[in-house]
């Protein structure tokens, strides 16, 4: 349904401002923030605490209500769709968190954790064990792992069942809010690989939010910075890290160990 | 806020428990306790329903009052009417025990709706919620009771009614603050976010989290039902004759105890047995469901008897810090669990040492090990510590005291919990340097002044901040103000930067890099960034799993790693030349856990160049001085065959 | 380096800005009327309960069985009673924020007379177990803290434990018997001496002695073990200091909290120990004027009551704000 060459989900003139305590004027998280994501493509967000990423991802998958600005997928508006539209937009937008310790409801297996996610999808097969394993087997699980709890996987392992959780209504695009940040280094590649690997069989479009910018750099194909809400810098991937141009997007290159070379 | 230590994964048993779980770790003597009790209880219910036995319970027979245990054919004396005390308790805690029921039911239902109703459906019920919660407790119980007393009159309702009515508030309260924090978990947001609504999510998530809890205040509330029940038996609000509970026999014994002071005893036996027992029920169910109950007995110093091991003179002066195969374990009834092996470490004046793992690593715990201070509920299992060529077992609690701080200090990865969060940070820093060099309060000021404006907090106005008032990087520096006031000889920094922004990352590495130089330390910085160490160590020492892994210089290490895990440490970070959006090549496997760590090479099921050594004998760490490796087959070994 | 100006996250923009002083006084004057509207609710709800009981004082002051319907309505009618019950309220809110409680209708008694009469005896009995409380359970507590695991800590924990199992008045008993009867150091019940006050107040204090210390007990381990403790002996503190100048405050902060939920406890059990003991204190009195339907008294006293346990909430949450900085800034 999209039209060739126009971008799948774009937003603009986003702002939050969260209630301050006591009649204080609180903290403005998002301030005129827009972007553009086009079909199958990544597109990197990278910023410090404070930046408002995180806020951006929320408000797009409507947690968390914006207090301005636009933001449509697919002509569909983002931020206040209507019932039928709602649910359209939630079998098309999906997201994967970065705690892999509150993932998943430790009272729940693997299952039904997916189950849920599965009882919202489209399609009939939705719910059918088949369909379960197969999700498992898209994030390099084995089936056993079906009746496992939380606490019986490690912490890569749980991400994973994030991903499968957010595929299992068959996005067309995944929000991944720092989603391997939390993992060790040894295990933040293979998540990182399956993600890549996903992308291309699904034809699947990210938003990749992560504080750390190798990873961005790494993932992306566009990438956005954010600062204090406002987005300072935006453009290919090679663009923003080769040759930036805001003080802050060098300031940030400067002070990633390593980066400087390759 | 206790002195958390990464010894692996979070934990199997324990925390994520379900009720089966719960009750599987309960002491037996409890569990039969409160058994038996029950059943006493519902035998006695039995007793006073049926029409056969009822006369047991209800019969006067003024010849046989006030008769004394075992006489009149009564085994525990018999009451103020004549009736067998021992059939009167059993009916008598059958109908507490039900009226506890009750009010259990009610108060935990009534918690559990308002609480998730203020916690999770709007600010406008919060509100509502909360000042009902507040009208609710501004009302004694007791006096509620007399208030339903006079409408409907006295009697076991009255008793469930006015106890039902005020105990949900305090579970209420309980529940809010857990829903508070619930409803942040990753969890709940994916149910939203795949559209579910607030009663679903409340029924299926929420509420299965909130069971402990519910179960925990529940033994609260059967042991204060069963309590005030007895109280307002008393005072003539309870159960009316010729009902019994528990409450209105201890009454009764308590007006006739003149006559015979037996009702009263063993009234007073049965109650103080049942409650203690729930108590006690209630506490264990406390220490099950936080981990922070069962908190292991502090330890001051090295456990271990003292063997001190000599050092050759010369080395005592170009080593400043070393580890002669150093063993920790988590002592455990079951039995001692290792963290860390046969650590054996050398460190050179005027160095700085990075230390590199990943969790369940043991660097942390390295850390504390040299420093002679381990956590709570970790033991020394084996080696020596030398500080400057001398064995620290050595050393009593007094010189061991005068030894921290001055020559060596521990910046903390987490800077905010490693100071009291009730005291200025000025203080606190100058608390440090009176207690190693008493001086007055104004000299003590100016140094300390001195030292945060070193670190770069050089307005005096943040001598008078509180730790809560500065930002993690600030916070970070007056951690660092306070291990270097007293100018140490060595620093560890374990994981300092961890959870700070890069921008102020650099800041502080390039501080602590001016410090060194400028204060002639010797500095071991541990982090799981290979890049960050890079940047800051001279040398390199790669951790795995409880063990050395890898030594050199770092420059060699990461030009040419010959550990199995250090190259795939440094192959799968991306950035580092693999061409964006191609697969990096990653490390196969887990980090295993302390107690599944095997009797041979523990990288074995990850190794992509294991030889058939690797799975009978565990490597050694092995190599010239500087330069070393645990492993029976390292790279560069594997170059030479292939060359 | 990092420049001076590089604030804190919650930080005013300059040193001597009023603005933190005027939010903390909104923030006083906020609770203040939040308790006020509490203490209305609990007025309106003692109202309206007592009002729910059938029948009323007549019945007490005129014998039923020999008087007429007439004079019963005609002393309803002098007592102010056929009212409706809207007026009834308004004419009682008016005359409590002038001040005036109204009297008994039964003793003709000013109010305000019977709360300063018997209100001063319980207010006696409730600040001896109070301190009773507080003396025993913070020393003790602490000593089964940091002896943990001895015999010493093990005996602490079953005698609260035992305490916070016994009701009351089987206590009392106990203690009736062993200090007044056997030993006659204790008189056992009435009042008139100080001496009178000690067995009252040990029985009151009792169970939440038994809660207090085993709160203190195990707050002052959780503080024992946390990481700045560590870091204090890193830095080569001496253990002394750590524990009397560190350990100690945090770990009696939650027992600010915990003692405005025991005020609470204790206003509800002096009716219970007042009656075992013959105590003339107040709660007697309004388990009678309940049961007699005598409004005025019985609201008096539950206001009362309510007003106490409201500004003990109150004084506690201004204490813990004192004692805890991060609690000023929130």
């Amino acid at each position: 349904m999209t039209r060739h060459g126009s971008p799948l989900l774009s937003a603009s003139g986003l702002r939050k401002r969260y209630p301050g305590a006591g009649g204080r004027a609180g903290h403005l998280a998002l301030d005129d923030v827009g972007l553009e994501l086009n079909a199958g493509e990544t597109l990197g967000i990278v910023g410090e605490s404070g930046s408002g990423k995180s806020t951006l991802a929320r408000v797009l998958m409507r947690l968390t209500p914006a207090d301005g600005g636009v933001a449509t997928y697919d002509g569909i508006d983002m931020l206040r769709p209507s019932a039928t539209e709602a649910l359209r937009l939630t079998r098309a937008v999906q997201i994967v968190f970065q705690d892999p310790n509150s993932s998943m409801n430790p009272r729940r297996t693997v299952r039904q954790a997916l189950a849920e996610a599965t009882r919202v999808a489209a399609t009939p097969a939705a719910g059918t064990e088949d369909r379960l394993v197969d999700l498992l087997d898209s994030v390099g699980l084995s089936r056993e792992k079906l009746d496992a709890y939380p606490h019986q996987l490690s912490g890569g392992q749980r991400q994973r069942v994030a991903i499968a959780r957010a595929l299992a209504v068959s996005p067309n695009v995944v929000i991944a809010d720092e989603c391997v940040s939390a993992l060790d280094v040894s295990v933040q590649s293979s998540v990182l690989n399956l993600l890549l690997d996903l992308q291309r069989e699904l034809g699947l479009a990210y938003i990749f939010i992560s504080h750390d910018l190798s990873v961005v750099r790494h993932m992306s194909d566009r990438v956005m910075v954010m600062k204090s809400g406002r987005v300072v810098e935006q453009g290919t991937s090679a663009d923003v890290l080769l040759r930036p141009r805001h003080t802050y997007t060098r300031e940030l290159l400067a002070s990633v160990p390593g980066l400087g070379d390759g | 806020m206790s002195a958390a230590v990464d010894i692996g994964r979070p934990v199997r048993a324990g925390a994520q428990s379900g009720v089966a779980r719960i009750l599987r770790g309960t002491p037996r003597w409890m569990l039969v306790t409160v058994a038996l009790f029950v059943l006493a209880g519902i035998a006695g219910l039995f007793l006073m329903w049926s029409p056969d036995y009822s006369k047991l319970v209800f019969r006067q027979s003024l010849r046989n009052a006030y008769a004394a245990p075992l006489t009149k054919g009564t085994l525990l004396g018999a009451d103020q009417l004549g009736r067998a005390v021992e059939y009167r308790l059993l009916a008598g805690l059958g109908i507490s025990l039900l009226c506890a029921a009750a009010v259990t039911l009610i108060a935990t239902t009534l918690g559990l709706f308002m609480g998730l109703l203020g916690s999770f459906f709007g600010r406008t019920a919060d509100r509502v919620v909360t000042t009902v919660i507040d009208v609710t407790w501004a009302y004694p119980t007791i006096l509620l009771a007399v208030v339903i007393a006079g409408i409907q009159g006295p009697g076991v309702s009255t008793v469930i009614w006015a106890l039902g009515l005020t105990l949900w508030s305090a579970l209420a309260r309980i529940v809010r603050a857990q829903v508070l924090v619930l409803r942040e978990q990753d969890y709940v947001l994916a149910a939203r976010a795949l559209g579910y609504g607030r009663v679903y999510i409340s029924l299926r998530h929420l509420v299965p989290n909130l069971v402990p809890v519910c179960i925990l205040m529940a033994t609260l509330f059967v042991a204060l039902t069963i309590i005030a029940e007895a109280g307002l038996s008393f005072i003539g609000l309870g159960a009316q004759s010729p009902t019994p509970s528990l409450g209105k026999t201890l009454a009764e014994g308590f007006s006739f105890a003149s006559s015979s002071p037996w009702p009263l005893v063993f009234g007073s036996l049965t109650i103080i047995g049942l409650v203690t027992t729930l108590n006690a029920l209630g506490d264990h169910l406390r220490d099950t469901l936080d981990p922070k109950g069962t908190i292991p007995l502090p330890r001051l110093g090295i456990i271990r008897p003292p063997a001190p091991a000599l050092a050759a003179p010369d080395e005592a002066r170009t080593v400043a810090l070393a580890a002669r195969d150093v063993s920790v374990a988590i002592s455990r009834p079951s039995g001692d669990v290792p963290v860390l092996t046969s650590l054996s470490l050398a460190l050179s004046q005027n160095r700085t040492l990075g230390i590199v793992g990943e969790s369940g690593s043991g660097k942390s715990v390295a850390a504390r090990a040299l420093l002679g201070l381990l956590p709570a509920g970790l033991v020394q299992s084996g080696g020596s510590v030398l500080w400057q060529g001398r064995d620290i077992a050595a050393l009593d609690a007094e010189a061991l005291r005068r030894e921290r701080g001055r020559f060596i200090a521990l910046v903390f990865q987490d800077a905010r919990a490693s100071v009291d969060p009730l005291y200025t940070v000025g203080a606190q820093i100058a608390e440090t340097l009176q207690a190693h060099f008493p001086q007055d309060s104004a000299a003590a000021r100016q140094a300390t002044l001195g030292m945060l404006a070193r670190v770069g907090l050089a307005d005096p106005a943040y001598f008078d901040r509180y730790p809560h008032q500065l930002s993690g990087g600030q916070m970070q520096r007056a951690a660092l103000a306070a291990a270097l006031v007293l100018r140490p000889r060595v620093l560890i920094a374990d994981e300092p930067t961890t959870g700070l922004d890069a921008t102020t990352q650099k800041k502080i590495v390039s501080l602590v890099r001016e410090l060194r130089r400028e204060l002639g330390m010797t500095v071991i910085w541990i982090s799981h960034d290979l890049d960050l160490v890079s940047e800051i160590a001279d040398d390199i020492a790669v951790m795995y799993a409880g063990q050395v892994a890898e030594t050199g210089a770092v420059a060699d290490v990461l030009r040419a790693p010959s550990h199995p895990y250090t190259r795939g440490l440094i192959e799968s970070r991306p950035g580092r030349g693999a061409a964006p959006k191609t697969r990096l090549p990653a490390i196969a496997g887990n980090v295993p856990e302390p107690a599944d760590w095997p009797a041979t090479c523990r990288f074995l099921p990850r190794c992509g160049q294991a030889l058939a050594a690797c799975s009978m004998v565990q490597p050694a760490l092995d190599g010239a001085h500087g330069r070393q490796v645990r492993c029976h087959n390292p790279v560069a070994r594997q170059a030479e065959t292939v060359a | 380096m990092t420049s001076p100006k590089e604030l804190a996250p919650n930080e005013t923009s300059g040193r001597g800005d009023p603005r933190p002083a005027l939010l903390a006084a909104a923030a006083v004057v906020r609770r203040l009327a939040y308790s006020l509207l509490v203490l209305f609710i609990v007025a309106v709800i003692a109202f309206v309960g007592l009002r729910l009981a059938p029948g009323d004082v007549t019945t007490q002051l005129l014998d039923p069985a020999r008087a007429t319907p007439e004079e019963l309505d005609a002393l309803r009618r002098e007592l102010g009673l056929d009212q409706p019950v809207l007026v009834q309220f308004w004419d009682y809110v008016s005359g409590l924020l002038q001040g005036d409680l109204g009297s008994s209708l039964v003793t003709r008694e000013p109010v305000s007379q019977i709360v300063l009469e018997a209100g001063g005896y319980t207010l006696a009995l409730a600040l001896a177990a109070f301190a009773l409380i507080y003396a025993l359970a913070i020393p003790f507590g602490i000593l089964a803290a940091t002896l943990r695991g001895s015999l010493a800590d093990r005996a602490i924990n079953f005698v609260a434990a035992v305490l916070m199992a016994t009701p009351n008045f089987v206590l009392a008993i106990l203690l009736v018997n062993v200090l007044a009867l056997q030993a006659g150091w204790l008189p056992v019940a009435g009042s008139g001496t100080p001496l009178h006050l000690v067995l009252p107040a040990m029985v009151l204090a009792a169970e939440p002695l038994g809660f207090a210390t085993r709160l203190v007990r195990t707050s002052y381990l959780e503080q024992a073990g946390a990481t700045y403790a560590d870091s204090m002996r890193l830095r080569g503190l001496r253990e002394s200091a750590i524990r009397w100048r560190h350990i100690l405050r945090n770990a009696l902060l939650p027992v600010i909290s915990l003692a405005s939920v025991q005020v609470r406890t204790l206003v509800g059990y002096t009716l219970i120990v007042e009656t075992i003991f013959r105590w003339p204190g107040l709660g007697k009195r309004l388990v009678d004027s309940v049961l007699t339907r005598d409004y005025y008294l019985a609201q008096g006293l539950t206001i009362l009551l309510a007003v106490v346990v409201v500004i003990a909430t109150l004084v506690s949450a201004l204490l813990y704000r004192s004692a805890d900085p991060r609690v000023r800034d929130a």
